[in-house]
């Protein structure tokens, strides 16, 4: 295991129907503060952007003054990704330090980041980075009653990405509290009207480098505030702290059997470890059935190591999860 | 500017393939790759080669694998000397220097480019600066006082171990050099086994270091042709000590365990020989998975089977076609983070039988999960007297962390390949 270099990440931003997603996208792009990114979506045309200000638009590629680029999904998601590596080396489209990924709302983001972690992917160096959820706090309530795909869009979030609150009632505003705190608590919520949001916040300090590389950062997915359960609903994230080194042998054999035998249930894992004989934490991920090849970041941040671990589960007991983690 | 441009890879007919792809092909001027090498600057990726019939050295930009660029071509110091061998690291290029022919009989050597008439070479290992990655700038040379030295290991830092006909020896023994004043390399250490000296009595089989010696931790991993395989414990650097040796017997051709290298997580290893002659005249030659669980006992798990042709070839054995048939190399990622680790697929050169993948998971059952093989070269490149019939004959190989493959053959150019089968983990 070795710290990726020369890395290009890539976040996934997802979130409900009409729930923003656009908006925050043509805001980020806007900034002048953004580096030059590369932006999947799901058709050119559903982007609001000023077409006046797009420079060209080759084989469904198009480039914005900024340099940032914009592209379709075109076949899958995989094709698309070595499309826009190729081109990146081939110089046909400007330089990117990171990609976008809009998915449609309707997305469950599972399969997504399956692909994302896949070694096809990740051998064009590109890294899975965080996941963004945008939550309409108008209608959050509604639709997240109505549509599993919506909770699991929080569920998996690393950071959520809280719109329309300028148009919300405190009602409504409340109810979507609620919801999260069942969710996902320990993701950090950031309150936008119109898609205004600070880069740092949404992206984290120093993006596009910084994101797999400080583990200050990386400790913002583990607080460890457990979900209320005021909501009927079956997903839960268990989050835990061992302040023992790990044996990588241990922890491997555990999450594999955990995996085989409970996979379908298992919306997402990530973990930063502190494992017998790496120096580095090592961070781990791993969606439904598959454990992803660990990362290593460069270094631990000043508080005292111990390995952190998050599970999110739709519809298991949290004994099962507990148990499996006893024995790492 | 490039010095050659990409070719069309309709250069190379594709025989048989499976779970394998055809990415490109460029002739580099008519001029064969061996050993490569690769480092990434600025976002742009560099594969630095030696030539199997050809001197000197040769920098290609396989930025885009699909457009592979000659961007440099140097020479080397040309009389009686092969520059086979290279290694890039910490942005510094450690090219082998040795005596043409070291191990042939004279009208062989002479077909290599070996002229009795003139009894000087070239030897040793050239230490250059890479940083600037298409000016190499020599730092140093590193002297044997014998024959020179064959595949060397490099991983960055202020070693470099390297697989050296020192003199006073028959063959070649382990050196480990300081390069920390790459200008005045120095020797720290070596290793030698029973019978190389020229002052002991030699053994009934003379055994040589193949190289590279791999060194992982504070172990080195040494493929010593007919000693076998061989661990040191190299914790301390002035002085190796022999932690296990694994012996072949009589398996394998007269160059005995070409390849020994480490996958340290499952502490397992690979133990390659190479066939040397043609026509399958060797002992049989074999690629075995090395269980490492207790080092000090290393033991066999199993032996990869032996490519059979598929349907789509139009011969039915590879043994009976001509040219050489065996193992020859497995890819090797001297630690380097542009390059492919060795998780559960394991990419062989087979001479006749191209390039085989093996699913060793189970590293009990290792199972072929694809091929590829050319058709026949269609011209002799230079002076090759080999193979005696013109067969496809795969040599080298280097995997970079995109998953392209680069594959060095003696009558073709570069070929990059790209493996599209199933996803093995690890």
């Amino acid at each position: 295991m070795e710290a990726a270099a020369d890395t290009v990440p890539v976040i996934t931003l997802t979130g409900f129907l009409g729930s923003g997603k656009s908006t925050l996208l043509n805001a980020v792009l806007g900034s002048n503060a953004m580096p030059p990114v590369a932006v999947i979506v799901n058709e050119l045309g559903e982007i609001p952007i000023d077409h006046a200000l797009i420079e060209n638009v080759s084989e469904g590629i198009a480039v914005l003054p900024s340099g940032c680029v914009c592209c379709a999904v075109r076949s899958d998601l995989e094709y698309t990704l070595r499309e826009l590596y190729l081109k990146r080396v081939r110089r046909a489209i400007p330089d990117f330090r990171a990609v976008v990924l809009e998915t449609t709302g309707l997305a469950d983001p599972g399969p997504v980041l399956q692909t994302l972690f896949s070694r096809p992917v990740r051998e064009l160096r590109y890294t899975a980075g965080i996941v963004l959820t945008t939550v309409d706090c108008t209608h959050a309530a509604d639709t997240l009653s109505a549509y599993p795909e919506a909770m699991r869009q929080i569920a998996v979030a690393d950071r959520l990405v809280l719109t329309k609150s300028d148009l919300s009632s405190p009602h409504e505003l409340r109810a979507t509290g609620d919801w999260i705190d069942t969710l996902n608590p320990a993701a950090p919520r950031i309150v936008t009207t119109k898609g205004n949001a600070a880069l740092d916040e949404l992206f984290g300090r120093g993006f596009p480098d910084a994101l797999h590389t400080e583990s200050a950062e990386m400790d913002r997915w583990f607080t460890t505030a457990e979900p209320r359960s005021s909501h009927a609903n079956t997903i839960r994230a268990y989050s835990y702290s061992i302040p023992s080194p790990l044996e990588w042998e241990r922890v491997h054999a555990a999450l594999k059997d955990l995996l085989a035998s409970h996979g379908e249930h298992i919306l997402r894992a990530k973990g930063l470890l502190q494992i017998v004989g790496i120096d580095q934490p090592v961070v781990l991920q791993a969606v439904h059935h598959t454990l992803y090849p660990p990362d290593l970041l460069s270094g631990w941040a000043e508080h005292p190591r111990e390995s952190r671990l998050v599970v999110i589960v739709d519809g298991i007991e949290r004994e099962i999860v507990d148990r499996a983690v006893a024995a790492c | 500017m490039p010095v050659a441009t990409a070719e069309s890879t309709a250069a190379l007919r594709v025989h048989e393939s499976k779970n394998v792809e055809l990415v490109a092909y460029h002739s580099l001027g008519k001029r064969p790759n061996f050993k490569m090498a690769l480092q990434v600057v600025d976002g742009r990726w560099y594969l630095y080669t030696g030539h199997f019939w050809h001197n000197g050295w040769t920098i290609v930009d396989v930025t885009d694998p699909y457009r592979p660029e000659v961007v440099k071509h140097w020479e080397g110091p040309k009389v009686n000397t092969w520059t086979l061998q290279v290694q890039v690291a910490d942005g510094k290029l450690i090219t082998a220097l040795e005596k043409i022919g070291t191990w042939l009989d004279p009208a062989r050597a002479a077909l290599w480019g070996f002229d009795p008439s003139q009894p000087t070479w070239e030897e040793g290992a050239l230490i250059w600066d890479v940083k600037s990655p298409l000016e190499p700038r020599l730092l140093g040379h590193f002297h044997t006082g014998g024959f020179g030295t064959h595949r060397n290991f490099y991983d960055g830092g202020r070693y470099m171990h390297l697989a050296a006909n020192m003199e006073g020896y028959r063959s070649n023994i382990y050196v480990i050099v300081d390069i920390s004043d790459p200008a005045n390399p120095r020797e720290v250490s070596r290793w030698a086994v029973k019978g190389q000296r020229r002052d002991e009595p030699a053994e009934p089989q003379l055994a040589s270091l193949h190289g590279p010696p791999y060194v992982e931790g504070d172990r080195a991993w040494l493929s010593y042709g007919r000693a076998g395989a061989v661990l040191l414990d190299i914790s301390d650097v002035t002085k190796p000590r022999l932690v296990s040796q694994f012996s072949i017997g009589d398996f394998g051709s007269i160059m005995g365990c070409h390849t020994y290298l480490p996958l340290k997580e499952r502490k397992m290893a690979i133990l390659t020989t190479e066939a040397i002659l043609e026509d399958n005249r060797d002992s049989a030659n074999l690629v075995a998975l090395m269980d490492l669980s207790d080092e000090t006992k290393p033991r066999a798990m199993s032996i990869l089977p032996t490519p059979i042709p598929s349907e789509q070839a139009a011969y039915t054995s590879y043994a009976q076609r001509g040219g050489k048939f065996g193992p020859h190399n497995i890819h090797m990622p001297h630690h380097q983070s542009c390059l492919a680790k060795v998780g559960n697929l394991l990419h062989l050169t087979y001479f006749a039988g191209g390039l085989r993948l093996y699913d060793i998971r189970d590293p009990y059952q290792p199972r072929e999960i694809g091929y590829f093989v050319p058709g026949d070269p269609q011209e002799r490149l230079a002076r090759p007297y080999l193979p005696t019939k013109l067969v496809p004959q795969y040599e080298d190989i280097l995997i970079d962390s995109r998953g392209f493959i680069y594959v060095g053959d003696r009558n073709y150019g570069l070929t990059v390949l790209r493996y599209t089968g199933p996803d093995l983990g690890g």
